[in-house]
């Protein structure tokens, strides 16, 4: 395409906005009003992930060896759990080491002649903590090392993981039906603006064929008509969202019994939220004139 | 230039549009196609703009089988012909200029060959002075110059005219068609279908008569008045 077509392309699209501007209007608001709603579930899905991610850190599996399990066979222990692919990291804990954490920590609450005894007869074994990839994959890994003769004992947070993981998963599964019921309605919406965009422009569309206009030369200006409506309806809530994201995390910040939550710094989440709002737009807008120019307007 | 080859069309609900219809036009002619209501005119002139399908026989347009004319090169073949219509049918939304310049933009002209090629158009059906009014601060003889210059814009070597005259009083129809002469003249084909008998008898072209679908008369000179199967559709 030369750019001085496309260019009249564009002039075109723009004067069909302006003119059918009630009708433009309109579309624009009922898609950006859709990608707002989903850009919220987004956000609010993001800062899930984000509390999960950070929680995950601090909540890991805690394997205990046997203690009679020979010195020799740790190590290649260590490597059997290292290696399952769920698993992220694993840390060895000897249980020297754990003593003295313990020592250090009964420090602080007065314990500390009775616990200084432990050291001529420690009664720790040796641990691994165990990082995984995901929480999902808790319940896997758990089953596995409770089936290794070498584990003595495991402590775990089954109840916590699976609360935390029902609740993103709903979120997450209802974003997506969220995201495809506007999206649908946004289409339509779409698809009727340039059905009215193609029957007021019947005349002109007759006379284009007459003086030897490819089918795709009539085409064009309503697939970016449509585009338009579709990019600035994401534009808009995408800056509603840059805006609005870091007032609503400061307010929210502010409540005292939240104060445990961590958010999303606003960056990070305009960084997607920007893409998928314009981006999403675009894709609706293209899906809706493609749709209606091809259902209504017969080249 | 043209030629129709047995060309039959008969439409879905059993109307007759042409009937074994036979007829070869040469480059540079200028042709009137006459005859009452429904007797083929507008079929013929749908046939030649490639806006319906022959039911059998053939029409070539330079050597080519229009039947044959792939949908995707439709485009290319329309740009073969300028189309005048008697209702004009210019875009109420743009000037004179812009009218016509809207032809060329849709062939891709440069916006230098717009420029030049415009208003040169423009002088040669006098529409010069008007260059920047809309359609509606126009009369209807300077409509139809328009919609002649935007027909013509593209030098294409075969010009369409269905009824260009029928909205015009006889002052201005006879303007538009010392127009169509100078066009005809600098070597653009013409085929105009017209009622107007009166224009037909003054120019002296060639006329083909039809009658239900058939040709019943072709030959040079105006109106015959001893054939009384299209007399009704020659006199008004």
């Amino acid at each position: 395409m030369k750019p001085r077509t496309l260019r009249h392309f564009l002039k075109e699209a723009f004067r069909s906005l302006i003119v059918n501007r009630l009708m433009s209007f309109a579309s624009i608001l009922t898609v950006a009003s859709c990608i707002f709603i989903v850009s919220l579930f987004y956000m609010l899905a993001a800062n899930i992930d984000f509390f999960l991610s950070q929680l995950e850190d601090n909540l890991s599996i805690v394997v205990f060896v046997d203690e009679y399990l020979p010195p020799g066979d740790i190590v290649p222990l260590h490597t059997r759990i290292r290696d399952m692919p769920q698993v992220r990291n694993t840390i060895f804990v000897n249980r020297y080491d754990a003593l003295e954490v313990l020592i250090e920590e009964m420090e602080f609450e007065g314990g500390l002649a009775m616990f200084e005894s432990l050291r001529m007869d420690n009664p720790l074994r040796h641990g691994f903590i165990i990082e995984l990839q995901d929480l999902r994959y808790h319940d896997a890994v758990l089953r596995t090392v409770w089936d290794m003769p070498e584990i003595a004992n495991v402590s775990d947070f089954s109840a916590a993981a699976e609360i935390m993981i029902t609740v993103r998963d709903i979120v997450q599964v209802a974003s997506l039906v969220l995201i495809l019921i506007l999206a649908a309605i946004a289409i339509v919406l779409i698809m009727n603006t340039i059905r009215i965009t193609v029957s007021t422009r019947q005349v002109e569309i007759g006379i284009m064929k007459y003086v030897g206009a490819t089918d795709w030369f009539i085409r064009w200006p309503f697939i970016i008509e449509g585009l338009l409506i579709g990019f600035f309806g994401g534009l808009i809530p995408a800056l509603l969202s840059r805006f609005g994201y870091e007032h609503v995390v400061t307010t929210l910040a502010g409540i005292p019994w939240l104060n445990f939550i961590s958010f999303m710094p606003g960056e990070d989440i305009f960084m997607y939220v920007m893409p998928l709002a314009v981006g999403l737009g675009i894709i609706i807008g293209l899906i809706g004139s493609l749709v209606s120019v091809r259902r209504y307007l017969k080249v | 230039m043209i030629d129709f080859v047995n060309a039959t069309k008969i439409y879905d609900n059993g109307a007759r549009g042409l009937q074994d219809f036979n007829l070869t036009i040469a480059r540079g002619e200028f042709v009137f196609v006459v005859g009452s209501s429904g007797s083929g005119k507008t079929s013929l002139v749908r046939l030649l703009l490639k806006e319906t399908e022959l039911t059998s026989g053939r029409i070539y347009l330079d050597g080519q089988d229009v039947s044959r004319i792939k949908r995707r090169h439709l485009p290319h073949y329309r740009r073969m012909m300028g189309v005048v219509f008697q209702d004009f049918r210019l875009l109420k939304n743009k000037t004179v200029y812009d009218n016509v310049a809207f032809a060329m933009k849709i062939v891709e002209a440069t916006p230098r060959e717009i420029r030049r090629a415009v208003p040169q158009v423009l002088n040669l059906v006098g529409l010069s002075k008007k260059a920047k009014a809309y359609p509606n601060q126009l009369s209807g003889g300077e409509q139809q110059r328009t919609a002649l210059a935007r027909a013509i814009v593209n030098r294409p070597p075969l010009l369409v005219a269905d009824e260009p005259t029928g909205n015009l009083d006889p002052d201005t129809a006879w303007e538009i068609m010392t127009l169509l002469e100078d066009i005809n003249d600098l070597g653009t084909t013409i085929v105009m279908a017209t009622h107007a008998h009166d224009i037909v008898d003054a120019m002296q072209k060639r006329v083909i008569a039809l009658s239900n679908g058939q040709l019943v008369r072709d030959a040079e000179g105006g109106y015959v008045e001893d054939q009384p199967e299209y007399e009704g559709g020659l006199r008004r």
